[in-house]
């Protein structure tokens, strides 16, 4: 790589603020979910539905400040870290629903997604392993 | 606590032991705002003076929700709130069973928030709004006086792609104080009817409400029970009882008590007998004369206390409201009328706008925000306000707000019936909320510069 391409890249991955991290939407390797849309994340993950194709569902999130979160909310649902913040907020404090559920780290939300079977979240490539599956890829 | 309250309470903690159940879901979330007020004025506005005030802006709420079983759409929705307001006092605004009976309809039995106004059910959670607290002129407690019932609330959302609509009924009951002339004013509220309807998109919202609500309150008994009132002295220099008072003694006077009946017999003009509406009535003007004798504008105060009714009334709230909150731009008004009848509180009509641009993390925004008071016979709150604020975002959840505010007070309504129909009632904006009334004047200055700063979290 010669310095000009250096260069390039660089001043690429400024300008898009360094968000070109691929965001996986996973659930347990075994769940009957197949796939799944972005408008269809993004009723989940505002707490519009519960349910994707006629079955219940639970969506799981990462701590506010987590860049993979960041980069969902972002390229899924429209919303930066306050805005998603204080649309939550509204919803639980004025009795619109259930919290989601929150995990706190990626490793954590391995877990948690091995232990339920009908939930879905979302990590980056590098946290993929055998225990979920990957349902859609949001480059 | 209310009984209703108590049993929305004890259902929670009979639901508690059942978290050990496969699949049930416990969750803790709250919310606090610490905040510091100044005014430029010796009187208190609203809940500040000079001295400044830790209390007017701070509270602290604290929310648990249990749903006992992921396949059953039960939960059970506890919110606990504190303001330094009304000294920390924990109060369950929100108490009830939620049932979830389909994506679209969600219904609540219990203690619920009452939806008046945009954003009154989030009044509290300075997160989801750019001031320190929505403006007063139309949310404080002076144009809704009581912010919860305990009954039934049906919610409808449907969800169009980008669009929603939403619909929302409540019904109920509840006890309540109404602080006001520095009395806690107990009030039943017989009946509550409210319903609001909304559309929204991605960024902004339009609604329209409408709520009725039937109450008694004993406004006369609370004033005249206060201690500068039962402090009094009538013209033969001995000590005035309050009517309560009375009764207590009239009824150890009859069992022999000889105490209470060289008390009895020397309050002028009581004999000693069964206590009839006249001897009431007879210890509630002399104490109320007693009472006015220490202020200026005595025999004024006299007439108007004399005027108060005991009972019942009712009052109706409309409002139409707009928000858009997009990726730069703020924008919210709100219009609201209310009506009251049977209680010498006045009508108002009350409304704002406000505009604000986010840049980075920072909102500096803007409010002009009034309050017409009209057809009372004891107060009248006119006031118009300009506030500049700022809010910086720290973290997701958690900003930091400033603000400034000018008040200018109304000019004086004329008294339209009561005692002293025809003379003017000059206005005292929301000056002396909670006035004391051994200081309290109604002398009170034109404008009011206030400055406040406040640090609004979630979590």
């Amino acid at each position: 790589m010669n310095n000009k391409a250096l260069a390039t890249g660089i001043l690429c991955c400024l300008l898009s603020g360094f968000s070109t991290a691929e965001v996986m939407v996973v659930t347990h390797a075994k769940s009957d979910i197949a796939a799944v849309d972005m408008a269809a994340l993004k009723k989940l993950f505002l707490g519009k539905t519960a349910k994707l194709k006629g079955k219940k569902v639970r969506p799981v999130t990462l701590p506010d400040t987590n860049a993979i979160k960041v980069e969902f909310d972002s390229k899924v649902v429209g919303k930066d870290p306050g805005k998603m913040k204080a649309y939550w907020a509204n919803r639980i404090f004025t009795g619109k629903g259930r919290p989601l559920d929150q995990v706190s780290s990626e490793e954590a939300m391995l877990v948690w997604l091995s232990e339920n079977k009908n939930s879905i979240g979302y990590m980056s490539a590098d946290s993929i392993s055998s225990k979920v599956k990957v349902l859609l890829t949001i480059p | 606590m209310s009984l209703n309250k108590s049993l929305a309470a004890g259902a929670l903690a009979l639901a508690l032991p059942m978290s050990a159940m496969a699949a049930s879901d416990f969750k803790v979330n709250g919310f606090a705002n610490a905040g510091y007020t100044w005014v430029d004025s010796d009187e208190t506005y609203l809940f500040a003076d000079k001295d400044g005030s830790f209390n007017e802006s701070s509270h602290f709420g604290l929310q648990m929700r249990f749903s006992p079983n992921e396949d059953v759409p039960i939960s059970f929705v506890m919110q606990l709130l504190a303001k330094g307001r009304f000294q920390w006092e924990v109060n369950a605004d929100w108490a009830f069973i939620n049932w979830q009976a389909s994506e679209s309809l969600s219904v609540n039995l219990g203690r619920v928030k009452l939806p008046f106004f945009l954003i009154s059910e989030s009044y509290d959670v300075g997160i989801t709004y750019p001031w320190i607290l929505p403006p007063e002129e139309i949310y404080g407690f002076s144009n809704v006086p009581f912010t919860s019932v305990t009954g039934l609330s049906l919610d409808y959302t449907h969800y169009f792609d980008e669009t929603w609509v939403n619909a929302k009924f409540i019904s109920g009951r509840d006890h309540t104080t109404v602080p006001a002339m520095s009395a806690d004013i107990p009030v039943e509220i017989l009946q509550f009817f409210g319903a609001a309807f909304a559309i929204g998109g991605e960024a902004w919202e339009a609604r329209l409400s409408a709520s009725k609500v039937e109450f008694s309150m004993n406004i006369a008994d609370a004033l005249l029970a206060l201690p500068v009132a039962t402090a009094g002295k009538d013209a033969a220099g001995n000590a005035i009882v309050t009517p309560t008072a009375l009764l207590a003694m009239i009824n150890a006077a009859e069992d022999g008590d000889p105490t209470a009946q060289g008390m009895i017999a020397a309050q002028a003009g009581i004999g000693v007998g069964s206590l009839t509406q006249g001897v009431y009535d007879a210890a509630r003007a002399e104490q109320t004369a007693a009472l006015a004798a220490g202020f200026a504008g005595g025999a004024e105060l006299e007439a108007l206390f004399g005027a108060i009714p005991n009972g019942t009334g009712n009052a109706e709230f409309y409002s139409a409201g707009f928000r858009y909150d997009g990726d730069k731009l703020f924008f919210m008004t709100e219009a609201a009328r209310r009506s009251v009848r049977g209680v010498p509180f006045p009508d108002t009509n009350s409304g704002f706008f406000t505009v604000g641009y986010r840049i980075d993390k920072m909102m500096p925004h803007f409010t002009y925000s009034v309050l017409d008071t009209e057809d009372s016979i004891l107060v009248n709150q006119t006031q118009t306000s300009a506030i500049l604020g700022l809010r910086y975002d720290i973290e997701p959840w958690a900003a930091l707000k400033f603000e400034m505010q000018y008040t200018e007070l109304g000019d004086d309504n004329i008294r339209e019936s009561g005692p002293l129909m025809g003379s003017p009632l000059p206005s005292t904006g929301l000056f002396n909320e909670l006035p004391d009334l051994t200081t309290f004047t109604g002398d009170v200055p034109d404008e009011v510069l206030k400055l406040q700063v406040a640090l609004t979290m979630v979590f």
